[in-house]
């Protein structure tokens, strides 16, 4: 089929109003899938309407957001339950201390004569706020199994550790960490103090043995990272060296750009 | 070998456009509720262009949003946006609606039009709002027409083609004609 006539037949806006068939519009999807001049157009097309679409807005009523938000998502819980009908064996804490929270309040709202919608309100929120608290507590679980796993490896006794300093031409507070563990030989990363590199270069780690430098790869640093960096494993190192580097890392480092050096701290 | 820390979860995840889908399909609430935030006014406002009657629109909207948050995993992102599928979603939505209420009625299926137009004298229309509500009007009427059949009355080309007498293939250029004007009109304001 020749895609440009296609292209100029309009089916492809037809499409976008909806005005081909069932049969028609799975065709169109195939062809938009296989050909990316014609997703392109229909990207326009769409786009086209998104705009028309918005030009009719109209703002729904405040008070509705919170009556329909409740209808979707209770006929959710429905389902749910309905599927999962194993008992969970944990409650958290949260959703106890929330539940409570939530029963203490309808209980005082009741002798109140307060109205059906304040407690449908006031659900809705606590629905949020649970799933809001549920993910915190996500979060905080993952942190702590995290914190743990780091504790793990630096009380290991076969972990040894190599305190990477700042090298002569460098600033002297320049800092990053290897530990080294001399059991299963995995190397873990704790950048201290190095830095921003700038867009186009990438921090590489080298470990150093019998004078000749091993490729440990690049690393990325975000400051929001508090944790070891798996970085790989070495046999065997005498001393470990960070280099700054084109992206995306070299072959062999550039001494020139060595940024921090270190020995282990004491021998296993 | 390269190394990442963005996986780890320090904080609790904020909704924006860029993990709204993600979160959505997720099932997250606050992303449901974000989705009504950024795009409840652009989906009542077609409802109310289609149905034509304020108090049906609503309980329309109520049983929209319930259909999209219970409709999030059929979302597929490259089939197109997803505020084109919830847009999509609404229509057809709409429409069904109407002829099944049009065949209950004992109505043609096309007179949908006829239906009592009926909103609310208070409602807070900006200026901005009716010079845009007027935008189909910028286009020859041969094209306003098919837009109207087609985009908000759910005809098919073969129906428009059938009803009208215009021959499939001009309904197809005029639909695309209708939407490159259309677009022009919005890139230059």
């Amino acid at each position: 089929m020749d895609i440009k006539e296609y292209i100029g037949s309009g089916i492809i806006e037809a499409y976008a109003v909806g005005a081909l068939s069932e049969a028609e519009s799975q065709e169109l999807e195939k062809m938009a899938a296989a050909h990316p001049e014609i997703k392109e157009v229909l990207e326009k097309a769409q786009k086209t309407l998104e705009d028309l679409s918005r030009a009719y807005a109209i703002n729904p009523k405040p008070e509705w957001k919170n009556k329909i938000l409740k209808a979707a998502f209770d006929k959710d819980s429905a389902k749910t339950s309905r599927i999962n009908k194993a008992p969970k064996k944990y409650f958290s804490p949260w959703l106890v201390a929330v539940s409570i929270a939530l029963i203490a309040s309808l209980g005082i709202n009741v002798t109140q004569h307060q109205s059906v919608e304040r407690y449908e309100d006031k659900l809705l929120k606590l629905n949020l706020r649970i799933s809001e608290l549920e993910q915190d507590q996500q979060i905080m679980v993952t942190n702590y199994q995290l914190l743990e796993k780091n504790l793990e490896i630096l009380r290991d006794p076969n972990t040894a550790i190599f305190a990477m300093k700042g090298v002569t031409n460098r600033d002297s507070n320049l800092r990053a960490d290897v530990y080294w563990n001399a059991s299963n030989q995995k190397v873990y990363l704790d950048v201290k103090k190095l830095p921003a590199p700038p867009p186009d270069k990438d921090y590489q780690l080298w470990a150093l043995k019998d004078g000749q430098p091993i490729d440990m790869g690049v690393f990325r640093m975000l400051t929001e990272a508090n944790t070891l960096l798996e970085v790989g494993e070495v046999p065997e190192a005498e001393a470990f060296a960070v280099t700054l580097e084109p992206k995306g890392g070299s072959v062999s480092p550039n001494l020139e750009e060595m940024y921090v050096y270190g020995t282990p701290l004491r021998a296993l | 070998m390269f190394c990442n820390y963005d996986a780890l979860p320090v904080r609790r995840l904020q909704i924006t456009e860029e993990n709204l889908i993600e979160e959505f399909s997720k099932g997250n609430k606050a992303a449901l509720s974000y989705i009504y935030d950024s795009y409840s006014a652009a989906l009542y406002g077609i409802i109310i262009k289609i149905v034509r009657n304020e108090e049906l629109s609503q309980d329309i909207l109520h049983d929209v949003i319930i259909k999209i948050w219970k409709k999030r995993n059929h979302y597929n992102q490259s089939k197109g946006s997803l505020y084109t599928w919830m847009l999509n979603l609404t229509r057809n939505h709409c429409i069904d609606y109407l002829r099944s209420k049009a065949n209950r009625n004992d109505l043609q299926n096309r007179e949908i039009s006829n239906f009592v137009y009926s909103l609310e004298s208070n409602r807070k229309f900006d200026p901005q709002h009716i010079g845009l509500n007027e935008l189909l009007k910028k286009l020859p009427e041969e094209q306003q027409q098919i837009i109207q059949l087609s985009y908000f009355e759910g005809y098919t080309q073969k129906e428009i083609s059938e009803d009208y007498n215009i021959p499939i293939g001009t309904v197809k250029s005029r639909t695309k004609a209708a939407l490159e004007k259309l677009r022009k009109i919005f890139n230059h304001g």
